[in-house]
């Protein structure tokens, strides 16, 4: 068993702490297909479906997603098959808005033009931006891969605020480029505070992502709502599709690893609360499905205990206590069966790995971590 | 009651159990948010159906995906079907998607611990 207070997840329970000030987060990376697209609009209007927003807003979210994934996927495919070029998208909702990060690689030598384009687009008035509309219109200009600014236009009309934008190097050639907008209720005026914390969710995010080599991250409320939404999503991506059994195999475990962070998640502000995180890291060949949450201190011991237990035992042995915990009687007041990790352990054939992180006196981040061979 | 049916949503299982037939089929999704107090009526169901139970009883279980704590009521439902087994007919058809090896050998666990005879299915 690992406890480390300074290991390689200690980055991760940073940004689970400051992503709390958000009440949803979630973030792809990698490849960009239609199927996936798809998915993350049908989870977006889910989310948006159960936190009962405004059909105004929810019409300029999804408005402001298609434009953000229709960059990442026409800027795609034509660097090289490196994780650091892979698109990425994001969107984290706060009290009385959204925002949508995206990010994909672009050649250094188009930063200048893309950069006027965005500055031009950002100087204008409500006013001006119509006009300017009218303008590229009629000149009909398109550039080379199909945009003719007029996205970034109605970007900007659409959420009510200004684009932002940052470039970061990656090589000679390449640059990252990072690209977000703010959808808010009512137009919220600038607020430099705000703006420069959620430019910096966007990148931390991402880092995270790239860091540990994730393919989803998501982190919000795990009560049982939307655990059945994440499910969905991530049971569908394309990612876990490639074969069946291993399909079959992660999802069956992603169910256990959600139902035991919607009943045994520590809430921050109250008891009710479930925050939790759910990733997927894809390692050469190992799919690991990994959680975090916070946990009291006075239950860290005895799930430690169980973890280690069930981790210690070989194939007939985990087989066995497998049949005696399902015989045993069960407390009527736990919802769980005592199943969920023998469960784990079984399928995915390895040990689970965790991780932990003092946050408080009384409470410790847990990342647990089932790893599947495919 | 001689009928209980309910229909599948995302979460939830399609029920078809049918005292006048014999007949109790469980399919689809197992995640509820309470296993415990999702089966209840299933598990009075059963019970009340087997103060007289018809002399051939089947049962059929096809899940899609089953939570653990699922797989626990699950197994508490066939147990009860055990006492009628020397007297009656039961036919217990696990039945799994081709090549989900996982529910196949859920089946294999919980037919370990009971003396009914599964039959397994892929279909």
């Amino acid at each position: 068993m690992q406890i480390t207070n300074s290991g390689k997840y200690s980055s991760i329970a940073e940004l689970f702490r400051v992503l709390n000030n958000y009440q949803l987060n979630y973030a792809y990376n990698g490849d960009f297909t239609n199927d996936l697209t798809e998915r993350i609009l049908a989870l977006a209007e889910t989310n948006m479906d159960v936190e009962s927003e405004s059909l105004k807003i929810k019409k300029k979210v999804y408005f402001i997603i298609v434009e953000s994934l229709q960059n990442i996927t026409r800027h795609q495919g034509s660097s090289k098959n490196s994780r650091l070029m892979d698109g990425f998208f994001s969107i984290h909702k706060f009290l009385g808005g959204y925002l949508v990060g995206s990010g994909n690689a672009i050649e250094n030598d188009h930063i200048k033009s893309l950069s006027q384009k965005l500055d031009k687009v950002n100087s204008l008035s409500a006013e001006e931006l119509k006009e300017y509309q009218k303008e590229v219109l009629s000149a009909g200009g398109f550039s080379e891969k199909g945009g003719a600014g007029l996205g970034l236009i109605e970007m900007v009309r659409k959420s009510g605020n200004k684009l932002q934008y940052d470039f970061e190097k990656i090589d000679e050639q390449n640059s990252y480029f990072y690209f977000q907008s703010k959808i808010t209720e009512a137009q919220a005026g600038e607020n430099p505070e705000i703006d420069e914390q959620n430019h910096e969710v966007v990148k931390s995010v991402h880092r995270a992502v790239t860091k540990n080599n994730l393919k989803v991250f998501f982190q919000g409320q795990f009560k049982h709502e939307n655990v059945r939404s994440l499910l969905s999503m991530a049971e569908g991506s394309i990612y876990l599709a490639e074969k069946f059994e291993f399909k079959k195999t992660s999802v069956a475990i992603m169910i256990e690893l959600l139902q035991n962070i919607s009943y045994h998640a520590a809430g921050i502000n109250n008891s009710d609360d479930r925050p939790g995180l759910f990733m997927v890291a894809d390692n050469n060949n190992i799919c690991s499905l990994i959680t975090g949450n916070y946990v009291n201190n006075n239950k860290i011991e005895e799930l430690i205990k169980k973890i280690d237990f069930v981790n210690s035992l070989d194939n007939i042995a985990i087989e066995k206590l497998y049949l005696e915990t399902i015989m045993l009687d069960q407390d009527e007041l736990k919802r769980g069966a005592g199943l969920g990790f023998i469960d784990i352990r079984i399928k995915s054939k390895n040990k689970i790995e965790v991780e932990m992180v003092p946050y408080t006196d009384e409470k410790t981040f847990i990342i647990i971590k089932a790893n599947i061979s495919y | 009651m001689a009928a209980l049916n309910l229909e599948a949503t995302e979460d939830l299982p399609q029920v078809l159990f049918d005292s006048s037939k014999g007949v109790f089929e469980i399919s689809k999704r197992s995640l509820p948010e309470n296993a415990i107090l999702f089966y209840e009526p299933l598990l009075d169901f059963a019970n009340e159906y087997l103060k007289a139970p018809k002399e051939e009883t089947t049962i059929a279980f096809h899940f899609d995906y089953i939570s653990t704590s699922s797989t626990k009521q699950i197994m508490k439902l066939i147990l009860l079907f055990d006492p009628i087994s020397a007297t009656n007919k039961v036919n217990l058809n696990w039945n799994y998607d081709h090549g989900d090896v996982d529910m196949l050998q859920t089946g294999k666990r919980l037919e370990q611990l009971t003396s009914l005879k599964f039959i397994f299915n892929e279909v």
